[in-house]
């Protein structure tokens, strides 16, 4: 009686995995389908345009060439949208690392009202003030052609308001590491460098590793950043200029291609560094 | 509602018991509600009676001061410097320096110009451009300008501030600290104040000031077609749009109204339908036998990976009555002309992007869910349901409340999903100026503005959604429990 | 004590300060020339630098085109910075910006009035006007001005849409008339492509159709809208797509609505291969602008063995007809062009270069050149009557719908917004009822298009 339970209950669980893993298949194909047609797409040399067709007409490196070749701006637009990727990932973790170090560790009279005020600012919707940076930008002469400085210093100055995460994590951290050091002699920027930043490093990874993938994605402000002007675009909106309507049609296997090429960094890290970003997601997650 | 006592209440039903509950959370509203009134009251009230302080020390300072502290009122850092705090001073006049100087180059024109935004247009003779007052720039920088004069009346008073208490350190026969000593605190005692410098200057530019601007846009006639030339027309914008004068306005404010409705509606799912399913997913991923966990979850996180732009360009593409997907299945449904084909459709979609964030944010909260409740109900013969239903949903719920509310007012502004896929779309008649049917304020928003260059009517809606964000979570944070307390665990 | 904040008002003053000296500058930086406009005494030598925006197809060409005007004119010394800005990018950049825009730009001619409200044009006079209406045709002219004058260059008189079909599915006989061309295809993977319903500029071609044979009637419907030029605002509109006779283009337009036999797009790359095969849904014919002839054609091309193009299946014709009651419609369509403009320029002797450059682009010589290039329809007179123009099968269409073609004014951009909306909502089976409240829903939302009563 007991052994037939015993192998019943097995059963059961064998079947209830085997469910599962029918489930997670079906579910993975769902996900990962989009990608394969858009592999599919962009190794079409055939017809470069939108297609209904799933497989290539035919198969061919054609639009990896096209878009590493003099004719496209597609590496100067690669190339400005990882510099702008590479500056903000630093800066913007330095200073979202700041301002969340102080909020969560010290306690002075402007504390609540900035927090508050953070938060406030936050409900505000960010398009409104598109056309307000973008004149702030051109007096400085950070628009059009140069409009790469322009995006970072954007991209970069509000930063301190994304503290929430970092702030999450750091209020984990028990206060009596920074007394103890206090009592050694330690000064605050000591306390800060030697202390508090080794312990931070997945909170650290995880603000790296989002302030690095957002730029990539960045359309409608960078195009408008950037007036038009090849030479000062980002990725996005770069490729984007091939899907209007008299360059789609020989443009659109090149854009997939293109697309796929963006995917490759920010996946690589992705899958490289996974293990932080769900820390970070986490954390932010459970403090909000 | 009768009130019980907990001994009482333990012997009620269940079902009583949860009646209970839920009553007692609705009666706790209004009081809530008072509570909120009471703190928004005392705000303004202790604004008030800030101000009024502040007037009096100022003025008991210069009354009671020394001549040091009473030639301070008029050349900044005079106490500093007098009182051998010559790094201070110095720092303190030239601050007076160069707002003057500002002032009477440029910030005293544009604050004189700010009340009318310009008198003479600039013209065009013969294909060559006279320049005439710019009221974009004017109204650019007087703001500019009275942020700058904020912040000067700021300084003056901190001058004033340490003038008073150096007064005080002398008279106790104390030292005052040198130039050295606070370079020295920048990197101790006011470390704080070093680290939060760039970032604060940085929102103030870039943030506070661009929507304090925009704020005043909305009360003046600020569109592309005279974009140098406007002025203000105080709330006739807000008139305009909601039939106090135009008659226009009651399709426009039921359209506002309809696309605010939808914009809840989305807002809602988008939150939930991604909540559930991330959380059925990854609890897939975590059962007990499953094997290759990293590999599922690596496959889901794709779409985390590939830019929006990219990714849901084309699947809206993927979505046409000629597209991938009809061809696959031979059919010709028109998903993005059909309002609720459309509606679905991003719903759907938005599970694509969303659901392999949640899935993360689960797997790790999982992780953190004491074993033994488990083991304990296994002892009570909970099947897998019940022990959802009793424990890791309430559990979830619980630790995940605050972000669920953010998420569902981050997904009221979810501008990249909506716009990448139906770009707002299908259109309708019904809507003023033909909106679209899955439009969200912010993309009818960013229409107006961009599109249409009604940069005006686009801040008056840019207001509007900001008050019904702000109020949302207001009341939502006021109201349910709090989860979390900051001091917790530290 | 606090350290931080007398940085934190230092910074901002500075950035105040640098903003402001760069502002006045501008202000201050303009010159005024004294001479007179006649072109040999005023002296317009020196060195320019000219911002440019064309389509990126003749982005090169373009700049190549601009050395050659240098190398006739030695005295101006140009450095020209070309960049690929569409039409419409361009004009929203113009609006956006127009300080900061390109000194010479191209646009479609419905953005005229709003971008010369904009300031983003000038008017042009004397010698460069009278060039202008000697040397293009009327329509385009006609075109490029507003009520009180000429504000830009004509570029391109192609700027329409006419049928491309696939010869191996169509013979010429049969793309006369939609119901014999969707007829053919029914049970086909082959699709007509027509964005009659999710574009308003194709949707009007329903309601701009003549009857049959009988060009020189009056489009079935009419919708005017009064512009006042000084504050670009639209005052008026008199439109007759609501009335009775749009009932009978929103019946012609019932019978596309089939999407198993009509797909709302215009890609030429749905065509299948001349040479090979197509999997997915194809384009029998598609209704798009001689932009996509190119592309058409390769796509549609018949290929040796070497892989060259040695022929196509590519037709090229005039829209067909539609059929309601018991009478055939020609659909009509919008003479569409494109202008080059050129932004008031802070000095005279600026605005003297530019627009003696735009002249130069719109010349016959860079006209024909553009033609061969891109097979852009001319504008100019001579240019428009180079042989190879004549034949050219796509501007042979164009030409031929000419006939049922309407001038296309000045309108809000929304208003192609409203047509495609009330077209988009009419289904197959549409009762009248149903179509006459869908007319009705139209020409009501028009009055939410009048700029807001200020």
């Amino acid at each position: 009686m007991a052994e037939r339970k015993h192998m019943s209950m097995s059963t059961k669980r064998r079947i209830g995995n085997v469910a599962s893993y029918v489930t997670l298949a079906l579910i993975s194909i769902i996900w990962i389908l989009p990608f394969v047609f858009l592999l599919l797409r962009s190794f079409d040399v055939g017809n470069t345009g939108p297609s209904s067709a799933i497989f290539p007409e035919k198969f061919g490196f054609g639009n990896y060439i096209y878009l590493f070749t003099a004719g496209a701006d597609f590496l100067k637009w690669y190339f400005n949208t990882f510099i702008i990727a590479l500056v903000v990932c630093v800066v913007q973790t330095a200073m979202q690392f700041s301002m969340s170090y102080v909020l969560s560790r010290y306690r002075f009279k402007l504390r609540k009202f900035m927090m508050n005020f953070m938060l406030v600012l936050g409900m505000f919707p960010g398009f409104l003030t598109m056309i307000v940076l973008y004149q702030v930008l051109k007096t400085i002469g950070l628009t059009g052609a140069n409009a790469v400085p322009g995006l970072i210093l954007v991209y970069v100055a509000s930063s301190g308001m994304g503290y929430y995460v970092s702030k999450g994590f750091l209020d984990t951290l028990p206060k009596s590491l920074d007394e103890a050091a206090l009592v050694d002699g330690a000064t605050r920027a000591q306390i800060f460098v030697r202390v508090i930043l080794p312990l931070c490093k997945p909170i650290l990874i995880y603000t790296v590793l989002t302030s690095f993938m957002g730029p990539w994605g960045d359309y409608v402000f960078a195009y408008t950043v950037s007036l038009g002007n090849e030479a000062g675009m980002n990725v996005a909106a770069g490729l984007n200029s091939w899907l209007a309507p008299n360059m789609i049609n020989d443009h659109f296997a090149p854009f997939c291609a293109g697309g796929v090429v963006v995917a490759i960094p920010v996946m690589v890290l992705f899958l490289f560094l996974q293990k932080y970003y769900v820390e970070g997601v986490t954390g932010g997650a459970v403090k909000g | 509602m009768k009130n019980y006592t907990d001994l009482e209440l333990l012997r009620l039903s269940k079902a009583k018991r949860t009646g209970h509950k839920i009553g007692v959370t609705f009666r706790s509203i209004p009081g809530k509600f008072k509570r909120l009134g009471i703190k928004i009251g005392l705000f303004f009230k202790n604004l008030v009676f800030g101000i009024g302080h502040w007037f009096r020390d100022i003025a008991l300072t210069f009354v009671r001061g020394d001549w040091k502290t009473k030639v301070s009122y008029f050349v900044m850092g005079f106490g500093n410097v007098s009182r051998k705090q010559i790094f201070r001073g110095i720092l303190f006049f030239f601050f007076e320096v160069i707002f003057i100087l500002y002032m009477a180059l440029f910030g005293g024109r544009y604050l004189s110009k700010l009340y009318i935004l310009g008198t003479n247009e600039k013209t065009i003779v013969d294909g060559v451009e006279l320049p005439g007052d710019n009221s974009f720039n004017i109204l650019l920088y007087g703001v500019l300008t009275l942020f700058f004069i904020v912040a000067f009346i700021y300084t003056w008073n901190l001058n004033i501030k340490q003038n008073r208490i150096n007064e005080q350190i002398l008279k106790d026969q104390k030292q005052l600290d040198t130039g050295k000593d606070d370079l020295r605190a920048l990197i101790d005692k006011n470390f704080h104040k070093t680290l939060l410098a760039l970032p604060t200057i940085g929102i103030i530019i870039f943030t506070v000031l661009p929507i304090f601007f925009m704020i005043l846009v909305a009360f003046t006639d600020y569109e592309a077609s005279h974009s140098t030339f406007f002025g203000w027309v105080g709330f006739d914008n807000f008139g305009q749009l909601f039939n106090w004068s135009n008659s226009g306005g009651s399709k426009f404010s039921m359209t506002f109204g309809q696309i605010l409705l939808w914009t809840l509606i989305w807002a809602f799912f988008a939150t939930f339908t991604n909540y559930f399913i991330g959380m059925l997913i990854a609890m897939l991923i975590n059962k007990k036998g499953i094997k290759l966990k990293k590999l599922w979850r690596t496959v889901l996180v794709f779409s985390i990976a590939i830019p929006q732009f990219i990714s849901l360009l084309f699947v809206s593409k993927m979505f046409t009555t000629d597209g991938i997907i009809n061809s696959l299945f031979h059919t010709h449904i028109d998903f993005w002309n059909n309002q609720w084909s459309a509606r679905i459709c991003v719903i759907i979609i938005n599970l694509w992007i969303g659901v392999p964030y949640l899935m993360l944010v689960v797997t790790g909260i999982l992780m953190n869910i004491p074993k033994d409740l488990y083991e304990s109900a296994n002892i009570d013969g909970a099947n897998g349901f019940q022990q959802y239903t009793k424990i890791t949903l309430p559990y979830m719920l619980f630790i995940t409340g605050p972000y669920l509310l953010t998420s569902f007012t981050g997904n009221m502004n979810n501008f990249n999903v909506i716009y990448l896929l139906t770009g707002g779309g299908p259109e309708t008649q019904a809507y003023y100026q033909n909106a679209g049917r899955t439009d969200l304020l912010i993309t009818w928003l960013f229409k107006l503005a961009v599109n249409k260059g009604e940069y005006d009517f686009a801040a008056v809606v840019g207001i509007l959604v900001f008050i019904v964000v702000a109020g949302l979570s207001l009341i939502i944070y006021n109201i349910i429990p709090s989860t979390k307390n900051e001091e917790e665990f530290q | 004590m606090k350290k931080y904040k007398y940085i934190l008002c230092l910074l901002p003053a500075f950035l105040l300060a640098s903003c402001n000296f760069s502002y006045t500058y501008v202000i201050d930086g303009v010159e005024m020339g004294e001479a007179d406009e006649d072109e040999d005494d005023f002296d317009d030598s020196g060195s320019y630098k000219i911002k440019v925006w064309v389509d990126q197809k003749i982005k090169t060409l373009t700049e190549s085109q601009i050395e050659a005007f240098v190398t006739d004119n030695p005295k101006y010394k140009i450095t020209a910075d070309v960049q690929a800005v569409s039409e419409g990018n361009a004009t929203s950049n113009m609006l956006l910006d127009v300080s900061d825009g390109a000194d010479i730009f191209v646009f479609a001619q419905d953005q005229l009035a709003r971008l010369k409200v904009a300031g983003a044009l000038g008017k042009i006079t004397d010698k460069f006007a009278d060039f202008i209406v000697e040397n293009n045709s009327a329509d385009s002219v006609k075109a490029a001005s507003l009520s009180d004058g000429i504000y830009a260059y004509p570029l391109t008189s192609d700027n329409g849409y006419f049928l491309m079909y696939d010869k191996r599915i169509y013979n010429e006989n049969e793309v006369g008339n939609i119901s014999t061309m969707l007829n053919k295809i029914k049970g086909t993977n082959s699709k007509l492509y027509f964005k009659a319903q999710s574009d308003g500029f194709y949707t009007a071609s329903y309601f701009l159709a003549k009857e049959k044979d009988h060009p020189e009637q009056d489009s079935l419907c009419k919708c005017d809208w009064d512009l006042d030029e000084i504050t670009g605002q639209f005052t008026k509109y008199s439109d007759t797509f609501g009335d009775d006779n749009g009932l009978i283009a929103a019946k012609g337009i019932k019978e596309i609505a089939d999407k198993a036999l009509v797909a709302s797009d215009n890609s030429v790359s749905k065509f299948a291969p001349g040479t090979g095969s197509a999997s997915g849904t194809t384009a029998a014919a598609v209704v798009t602008g001689i932009w996509d002839y190119e592309a058409a054609y390769n796509r549609l091309g018949i290929k040796d063995d070497k892989g060259n193009i040695v022929d196509s299946y590519l037709g090229c014709a005039e829209m067909p007809c539609y059929k309601v009651g018991d009478k055939e419609y020609h659909l009509g369509s919008y003479d569409g062009y494109k202008l080059m403009g050129v932004k008031p320029q802070t000095t005279k002797k600026r605005t003297s270069v530019c627009r003696k450059l735009a002249r130069y682009l719109t010349s016959e010589s860079c006209q024909t050149e553009r033609f061969h290039e891109v097979s852009w329809g001319p504008t100019n007179i001579n240019s428009s009557k180079n042989p190879s123009v004549l034949s050219h099968p796509g501007l042979a269409a164009l030409a031929k719908q000419h006939e049922y073609a309407t001038q296309q004014g000045q309108c809000p951009g929304d208003w192609f917004l409203s047509l495609k909306t009330a077209a988009g909502s009419i289904s197959a089976n549409s009762t009248d009822a149903q179509l006459t409240q869908i007319l009705k829903n139209y020409k009501d939302g028009l009055k939410d298009l009048l700029s807001d009563a200020d």
